[in-house]
């Protein structure tokens, strides 16, 4: 049940929008398509909706082709990114549009159709506004007509294009919220398209990964976020950021470190790549078989710390986050040498063709002070 | 007067006041100045003949359906140019020009010669019993053959920058190509039809060059005003005569632009600003 992509591909001239993707969702499935600009997802989003077609694959509805329907008949709701909403046509209008245009059969009478537009402009909070043009309303206001109007046709399947990328802030995190409960009060399959990892982690039940036309991981949002499964899911979902290090019988070379590492199959591996998260990086009292780490600087970002750390041996400076409270009991100034722990490391080995054959988190012994309390407790101690 | 942020509003005012004064108003003063000067029963016996009402009717009614059929045809133009890319697109579009740079009456005489009962094409169509040149028939296509670049030419900018994504909005909702033209389309080229319409209609009415070729000028049938004013000042030397039919006439375009510009608004009524 519920949609079968497999094997979709999609080309347009040199460029690889679609290479081999396959994807199952659930009915009543809340779903991300998290990828950059360019990896593909919103092609994928506009094959669904009918408005553009694979050179390969296909899609199955339940067992029924969708690729063989039209999209007029495909019940498919899309909402555009810019919302595309009718600007000559009042709130009412727009939404009433997808049951007006029906063929005079399948038309409900101008009474049930009055009644659906006001359920559904009721549902999304704007039955005040029904008479007003769009060019009236507010992003917020625009985005909810465009979820309507979508909604009106009743779609099997509910697809949004960056439903959030064209509001602010402040809007977008509300919108979240009641975007997340409305999906759970309607029940309807849902896939939406984002480059904002916090919005496909905070709304999705799952989250699919993309890059350069690629699904590079499929899971929810938790399973990406702790166990990425290659170089790039960790660097956009996990803010991996990547250090040299090398693999050799059984052991890790990383920052003149080297440590044993057990289970990791060297066989066809043919380069290594070693991410660390920002949260992983830790000061630690000196001594302590801490890392040297010069402070470039330091941003108190809303109950975080951010800093950029110099380390030798690394080129580029490496991000570390700590909470308020922890960087309070400690706190480090622009220019101090710190010593820093390395609490959890993540190793990818990759064959010839760049494709990741194992995988491995490894904590570095030297990390064995409590996560929970800091390592600078022992400091007071 | 608040302060003006942006420099040089008097220099850049008073410079288009004076250009729109002597250009404009100065010489439309002069001629209801020199219709005045008949008075009223002087006026009145210049308009009230069955020749300059049979011109006027002409005028206006062919101007009308001219630049009716050149807001049908223009628009069919335009979105074939916008829409698809073919081979000579290019010559194509710049042919669409070429009635804006081609000397009216060189124009006129190419049209009377393609339809004149020996030329090319008339000599086609006789057969039939369709008598293209000396009639109506020849006026309005002279009038659409001069309109016609004003539409395109609104239309293109217009049609280039709409978003494909209200037609695809329509089409996920399950509109057919017919019901995305007539509901989402024609109603957002509405106003932009209308400028074309307009600008068409002002051409038409004032073109004296192209038709009066074509139009062979019989008495009662295919006299154009402008060619009656033209008559007036030639033969007659009657220069009150000529104002006060210029004077008619400058009143109905003002009129039926006024009428343009505010059914224009109208179908604009929904871009409106919070």
């Amino acid at each position: 049940m519920g949609i079968d992509i497999s094997h979709l591909r999609r080309r347009f001239g040199q460029f690889t929008a679609l290479d081999d993707v396959s994807l199952s969702i659930a009915d009543g499935e809340f779903v991300a398509l998290l990828g950059p600009s360019g990896s593909g997802k919103t092609s994928l989003l506009r094959i669904l909706a009918g408005l553009d077609l694979p050179d390969a694959g296909s899609i199955l509805r339940d067992g029924e082709d969708l690729l063989a329907l039209d999209a007029r008949r495909r019940g498919v709701g899309l909402v555009f990114q810019h919302y595309a909403l009718f600007p000559h046509m009042t709130v009412a209008q727009n939404v009433a549009f997808g049951l007006r245009v029906r063929p005079w059969r399948l038309r409900p009478r101008a009474s049930a159709i009055k009644a659906s537009v006001e359920e559904l402009l009721r549902r999304v909070e704007l039955d005040h506004l029904s008479t007003r043009y769009p060019a009236q309303l507010s992003g917020g206001q625009r985005q909810r007509v465009a979820l309507a109007r979508a909604l009106a046709i009743q779609p099997r399947l509910l697809l949004l294009d960056e439903p959030f990328g064209a509001l602010d802030a402040q809007v977008r995190v509300t919108l979240r919220r009641w975007l997340r409960e409305f999906h759970r009060s309607l029940g309807i399959t849902t896939l939406f398209v984002t480059h904002d990892q916090d919005e496909a982690l905070e709304m999705a039940d799952r989250v699919v990964v993309m890059n350069q036309g690629r699904i590079e991981q499929i899971g929810t949002p938790e399973q990406i976020y702790r166990h990425p499964a290659t170089p790039f899911a960790s660097r956009f979902i996990a803010r991996g950021q990547p250090i040299p290090g090398e693999v050799e019988h059984g052991t890790l070379r990383v920052l003149d470190r080297v440590w044993a590492v057990g289970g990791f199959a060297e066989d066809q591996i043919t380069s290594i790549t070693v991410h660390v998260r920002p949260e992983d990086i830790f000061p630690t009292q000196a001594h302590r078989e801490g890392l040297a780490a010069r402070v470039l600087n330091v941003r108190h970002v809303a109950g975080t710390v951010r800093a950029s750390l110099a380390m030798a041996g690394l080129e580029e400076p490496l991000e570390a986050e700590w909470n308020e409270r922890e960087w309070h009991r400690h706190p480090v100034a622009v220019g101090d040498v710190i010593d820093v722990h390395i609490q959890s490391l993540t190793v990818f080995g990759s064959d010839a063709d760049g494709r990741v054959v194992a995988r491995k988190e490894f904590q570095p012994p030297h990390g064995a002070a409590p996560v929970t309390l800091g390592p600078w407790r022992r400091v007071e101690a | 007067m608040a302060r003006q942020v942006l420099p040089g509003f008097r220099l850049s005012t008073g410079y288009t006041l004076a250009v729109l004064g002597g250009s404009v108003l100065l010489p439309l003063a002069a001629l209801l100045w020199t219709a005045c000067e008949l008075g009223p029963a002087g006026w009145w016996a210049q308009i009230a003949t069955r020749r300059v009402l049979a011109s006027l009717r002409l005028s206006f009614g062919a101007a009308m359906l001219a630049a009716t059929i050149d807001v049908v045809l223009g628009l069919l133009v335009a979105w074939v140019l916008v829409r698809y890319r073919f081979a000579f697109r290019r010559l194509c579009d710049a042919l669409v020009d070429l009635p804006f740079a081609l000397p009216t009456a060189v124009a006129g005489i190419a049209l009377t010669a393609l339809y004149a009962p020996h030329g090319w094409l008339g000599s086609r169509l006789a057969p039939f019993g369709i008598d293209v040149a000396y009639t109506r028939l020849g006026v309005l296509l002279a009038m659409v053959f001069v309109g016609l670049p004003f539409v395109v030419r609104t239309l293109q900018p217009v049609l280039e920058s709409m978003e494909s994504d209200l037609e695809e909005a329509a089409y996920t909702l399950g509109a057919s190509p017919s019901q995305r033209f007539f509901r989402v389309l024609l109603p957002l080229l509405a106003p932009t039809l209308l400028t074309g319409y307009a600008l068409a209609l002002a051409r038409a009415i004032g073109e004296y060059g192209s038709v009066v070729f074509i139009s062979g000028n019989r008495l009662f049938k295919t006299e154009i005003a402008p060619y009656l004013i033209v008559q007036k000042v030639d033969s007659q030397y009657d220069y009150r005569g000529a104002a006060a039919l210029g004077a008619v006439m400058l009143a109905a375009s003002l009129l039926l632009l006024v009428a343009m510009a505010w059914l224009q608004r109208w179908t604009r009524r929904w871009a409106v600003t919070r």
